[in-house]
């Protein structure tokens, strides 16, 4: 979630913008929490409330799982679904952070519905997100069912879909947040679980939100980088999830332009950083970005889907419209059919 | 400011059939310019079908005498294509190179001159895909195209199936079964080469696109496959020159 701020100095000559069609042929590690969390606070009603089934149950990560995973077969993009494993403890803060803001969002939320103020309980309703452990084991059991692969990360999952990119194993992670650049991907994909146009906050504009590709290599060019460490010493002055505030009083230049003149964190920290209280050890972060918990146990293999599984989920446990869901399934059998196209690379 | 690099073709239309027939699998690829002839090799997005188009400098009226080095004119194959539209029967085509631009120059009653941006295309050099071919059919190109035309009505794949007796296409889904026979020795089979019975399946995504374009550039479609192995499909030009296809077999 956490180096938004590190975005901010990612100037838009790096980050191509391209048509979805263009990334065909490509196998994405697509950080799936990251995913869950887009669907559930795009897909919602105008007031704010999610899709939810007859028992009151959230359905909305489903929805976007079920019909954006299938847009991405048709166009012949193989997302490979990685989700997070156990919370590294550096972190254990930043969520209680964000639990509490939750809570006062739903607060918030519940009282604009009572208010009758959409636009506001609409703003609220998105912050007011919650991923529970039972969502995110419907969304593994629905990618089971529609035969596309998930890979259960040790840890952090941007670090896995790292990881497996860097082996070749998939050619880009895929996320809204920087941190998998920071984890050593050499190439990052965003705006993948939003589809065509997003609301802009607070107003009612739309804007058309297309694939963006971002090179690791790019940014180190761009940003006068030697190399990842130093783009990782760049994060923690301006924020991770470990180290959420970063450092009080350094913005993202100034950021920029110390790590220039002293090269790296370590020779910040007796000099210029003296007087930092850190809420983690900052070297102790910076290695955890260089060397995170990731496994080689893992296996992209797509399968047949099981269709009437899928019916007796979506439709019977979670009251999904029958003809919508059946025609997705057709859909996605179409789309997983072509998957059985190899590709000449393994001839030459 | 040095002269401009210039290749003249008699036939503008021919020409322009063997654009619209790398058109169907690339939006931007580049043609280089050597000694030997003008030649073009690209694989597309998806990486499973490759396209090898050479043609002698021979076939050219007009062909630079020696360069010093190869010429690289790289092009937005779908803006080439719509400006190739306005070419008229008996038309002749030049290829002008200079400066970053491409002149194409149709000349007929009248001359009409485009000039295009060449483009920065990636480079890539892409192997001649290995395999030991055990089925060589030359077969006329429109009838093959009548053949993929048929299967795409019923499926998404056809089988390409090698006997004794002949070359079979077999379509089938839940909308029916299709079979095309060019049988040996027949009016729609010039040649056939059988070392070893071979069947393998293709997409007809690619199939149906590339034939139906290529089949103009030559009345010959030469087909080579194995089982389980890559198809190639070549069309023959005059003079020597070719425009052959590879594409992977789809996986059972």
């Amino acid at each position: 979630m956490g180096v938004t701020e590190l975005g901010k100095l990612i100037p838009p000559e790096v980050r191509k913008q391209v048509e979805l069609k263009q990334l065909s042929g490509r196998t994405i590690a697509i950080d799936a929490y990251n995913a869950l969390y887009q669907f559930l606070a795009s897909i919602r009603q105008q007031d704010g409330t999610p899709l939810m089934d007859s028992k009151g149950r959230i359905t909305s990560h489903l929805s976007g799982l079920f019909y954006r995973t299938i847009n991405f077969l048709e166009e012949e993009i193989w997302p490979v679904y990685v989700f997070d494993g156990k919370t590294p403890e550096m972190k254990l803060m930043e969520i209680a952070r964000r639990k509490k803001h939750r809570e006062e969002a739903l607060e918030k939320w519940l009282r604009a519905l009572e208010r009758g103020d959409r636009e506001e309980a609409r703003k609220y309703a998105k912050r007011a997100l919650f991923l529970t452990n039972e969502m995110v084991e419907d969304a593994k059991r629905l990618l089971t069912l529609m035969g596309v692969p998930w890979v259960q990360a040790p840890a952090e999952g941007e670090a896995q879909a790292a990881h497996m990119t860097k082996k070749g194993d998939t050619w880009a992670a895929g996320s809204q947040d920087y941190d998998a650049l920071l984890f050593g991907s050499p190439r990052l994909v965003r705006n993948l679980a939003i589809t065509g146009r997003r609301k802009l906050p607070g107003k009612e504009e739309y804007v058309e939100v297309k694939p963006e590709i971002i090179e690791l290599e790019a940014v180190l060019k761009a940003l006068k980088l030697k190399d990842r460490a130093q783009l990782i010493d760049l994060a923690i002055l301006l924020g991770t999830d470990y180290n959420p505030d970063g450092v009080p009083g350094i913005g993202p230049q100034r950021a920029l332009k110390l790590i220039h003149e002293f090269g790296s964190l370590e020779k910040m920290l007796n000099t210029v950083l003296k007087n930092v209280q850190w809420p983690v050890d900052p070297l102790k972060i910076k290695q955890y970005f260089l060397n995170p918990p990731v496994t080689d146990e893992y296996s992209i293999e797509f399968r047949d889907p099981d269709e009437r599984g899928i019916v007796e989920f979506l439709c019977g446990e979670h009251d999904f419209s029958r003809d919508r869901v059946l025609r997705g399934i057709e859909r996605l059998k179409k789309a997983l059919a072509k998957r059985k196209k190899a590709r000449l690379d393994a001839f030459f | 400011m040095s002269e401009p690099i210039r290749l003249l073709y008699s036939d503008a239309k021919e020409f322009v059939y063997i654009v619209e027939s790398i058109a169907v699998l690339l939006e931007e690829a580049a043609f280089t310019i050597t000694n030997e002839g003008l030649k073009l090799r690209a694989i597309d997005s998806s990486r499973s079908a490759l396209i090898d188009l050479f043609m002698p400098r021979e076939a050219f009226e007009e062909y630079p005498s020696e360069l010093s080095e190869e010429v690289r004119v790289g092009v937005n194959f779908s803006d080439l294509k719509k400006i190739l539209k306005r070419v008229k029967k008996g038309d002749r085509i030049a290829l002008e190179v200079s400066e970053g631009k491409l002149k194409v120059k149709l000349i007929g009653k009248a001359t009409r001159a485009v000039i295009l941006p060449i483009i920065d295309v990636p480079v890539e050099q892409l192997p001649t895909p290995k395999v030991v071919f055990t089925v060589t059919a030359k077969v006329a190109s429109d009838a093959l195209r009548e053949a993929m035309k048929d299967a795409d009505v019923i499926a998404d794949s056809v089988k390409f199936e090698a006997k004794e007796d002949g070359l079979y296409i077999t379509a089938s889904s839940d909308r029916g079964d299709l079979e095309v026979k060019f049988e040996r020795d027949s009016e729609a089979m010039f040649e056939y080469d059988l070392k070893e019975p071979a069947s393998a399946r293709y997409s007809l995504d690619y199939l149906v696109d590339i034939v139906s374009k290529a089949y103009r550039v030559s009345d010959i479609a030469v087909i080579e496959f194995a089982t389980g192995k890559p198809i190639s499909l070549t069309f023959e030009i005059p003079m020597g020159g070719k425009l052959t296809y590879y594409i992977a077999p789809m996986l059972d």
